[in-house]
């Protein structure tokens, strides 16, 4: 995904924060997924942000490398836009 | 552990529920005589009362709200209460019997994204649907309500309690469903009428009926039956108080459908508080089968199933032994063990007790005896603590919490909420 591109919280996820842990039903999908706590920080920031906002904030919460949380990060965007979980935005004309 | 059992469980470990149901209509356009409400004294909310009460409910961290009436569609603002939920973050469930449900409707609703939609069809037969709802010409509106959420790509739950005019309707039904592409519940427990009236049980099946019809199996103690006791003992025999929270429809809050016991009123204080500081959570987070003195010592406990409102409506003891339970528990019994017998009751028990009513011992294959019911002080304390839990008064004057006219909504009691939502992943 491009870096600048924005994503956002699929209208149909539903999701709530149990302590250190964010679940997610898709309404289509019929699926609980259970973010462990770095998924689950992301989770929370993931709505309507680039993926390099989202790498500097991973950045700034845990003790990584920047290749290290770009990768991470690319990976969890892309498996949840997979999912229809998370949707890229629009692209502007 | 299935995903409804996984959210529960991390909602619970937060000490807050999973799911609230949300009663948003104190009316209904069918008339089922096995209905457990009583309509159109409560008095409903506004919308923006409700919009306050949902704010509330998803500031404590709720995941799933079941809405429902009475028959909810009967409000001109459904709509905007569902959007509402939604945006709001809700799983949503419509509960509903469908009767005023077409395509345009189905649509609007897909639009909005719900979970589920919860119908109830007492019969795969016209008539006997019909006979039940006292409409006439229900079903083919209900069934046509159901083609057209399909059609709009929403998932249907189609529930079916058993009653006497239609004891094969589970059966019908659920052949109607696989058609249709919805999933299929059954029940088979009615509980009284919320004020205190047994017109529910006039329809209700008995165990025999209901082990014929294959809706209960036969029992008998299995090899490991110490185990098996000692699993059942640490268990909920339902989600009362803590998975299955209700708001009737002037915004008072119960801790499920028939237990007669307001915890708090919403239009004053949101959910979250009211469980902060409601003291009968403490009774419901803890009302394992262990709580419940008699059953606990019971030989037929692992054959048993229980709901403390039909409990207290029934024996006038929310935490004890009740007639209906132990016939079905003994029906179980008798059908695996070839016969039953029940013997005259221990020399130590109560000489006003019902002679049939458990706990009892198996005394030999088939054959059972009543004996003491072993009330400890802490059974007693609790008692004393929450007096509605075991009232002075008879059963049928001291239940009345809401006096209505009769007629009400075809909605099963049920806490623990229907969910299929089966696959879990960790990620
Ligand atoms: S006493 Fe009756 S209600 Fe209790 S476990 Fe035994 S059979 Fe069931
Ligand atoms: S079984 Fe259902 S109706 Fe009965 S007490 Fe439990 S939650 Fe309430």
């Amino acid at each position: 995904m491009n870096a600048q591109r924005t994503v956002h919280h699929a209208s149909d996820a539903v999701w709530r924060r149990y302590d250190d842990q964010v679940a997610v039903i898709s309404l289509d999908a019929s699926r609980v997924r259970l973010f462990n706590a770095v998924g689950s920080f992301l989770w929370e920031r993931c709505d309507n942000a680039t993926l390099d906002q989202m790498v500097a904030a991973v950045r700034a919460r845990f003790d990584v490398d920047e290749a290290t949380a770009r990768a991470d990060v690319e990976g969890f965007v892309d498996d949840l836009v997979a999912r229809g979980l998370l949707r890229p935005a629009a692209v502007q004309p | 552990m299935n995903g409804a059992e996984l959210l529960r469980s991390l909602a619970l470990r937060g000490g807050r529920p999973m799911g609230v149901h949300l009663q948003v209509a104190d009316r209904c356009n069918h008339a089922c005589q096995h209905c457990y409400q009583v309509q159109g004294e409560k008095g409903e909310l506004s919308f923006e009362q409700l919009r306050s009460i949902m704010d509330g409910i998803a500031d404590a961290g709720v995941f799933t709200l079941n809405v429902s009436g009475g028959e909810a569609t009967l409000r001109p603002d459904l709509l905007d209460i569902l959007r509402h939920a939604r945006t709001r973050g809700f799983a949503v469930r419509l509960f509903t019997n469908g009767f005023l449900i077409d395509e345009a409707y189905a649509a609007a609703l897909a639009a909005i994204g719900l979970l589920e939609v919860h119908i109830s069809l007492y019969s795969g037969v016209a008539h006997e649907h019909d006979a039940v709802t006292r409409v006439p010409g229900s079903f083919a509106r209900t069934v046509g309500a159901v083609r057209a959420l399909r059609g709009n790509g929403l998932r249907v739950v189609l529930k079916t309690p058993a009653t006497t005019l239609s004891v094969q309707g589970a059966r019908t039904v659920e052949a109607l469903a696989r058609d249709l592409g919805c999933a299929h519940t059954a029940s088979t427990d009615l509980t009284m009428r919320e004020d205190g009236a047994d017109d529910p049980w006039a329809v209700r099946v008995t165990p025999e009926d209901l082990l014929r019809e294959g809706m209960i199996a036969p029992w008998q103690p299995g090899p490991d039956e110490a185990l098996a006791r000692e699993e059942k003992l640490a268990k909920y025999p339902c989600g009362v108080g803590r998975s299955g929270l209700v708001v009737l429809p002037d915004g008072r809050l119960q801790a499920c459908t028939d237990t007669p016991n307001i915890l708090a009123d919403l239009t004053q204080q949101g959910l979250g508080e009211a469980l902060r500081t409601a003291p009968e959570r403490e009774l419901f987070e803890g009302l394992t089968w262990s709580r419940v003195h008699g059953c606990r010592d019971c030989d037929l406990l692992p054959a048993c199933q229980r709901c403390h409102a039909t409990a207290l409506h029934e024996g006038g003891d929310y935490l004890g032994p009740y007639a209906s339970a132990c016939a079905r528990a003994r029906v179980r019994y008798g059908a695996a063990a070839g016969s039953l017998e029940v013997a005259p009751p221990s020399a130590d028990c109560d000489a006003g007790r019902d002679p049939l009513v458990g706990p009892y011992a198996i005394v030999s294959p088939g054959v059972i005896r009543p004996v003491h019911d072993v009330r400890t002080a802490a059974d007693e304390a609790l008692a004393a603590r929450f007096a509605w839990v075991r009232p002075a008064r008879p059963a049928a004057a001291r239940l009345v919490t809401i006096r209505r006219k009769a007629g009400g909504a075809p909605l099963q009691s049920s806490a623990v909420e229907p969910c299929s939502v089966p696959t879990v992943e960790r990620v």
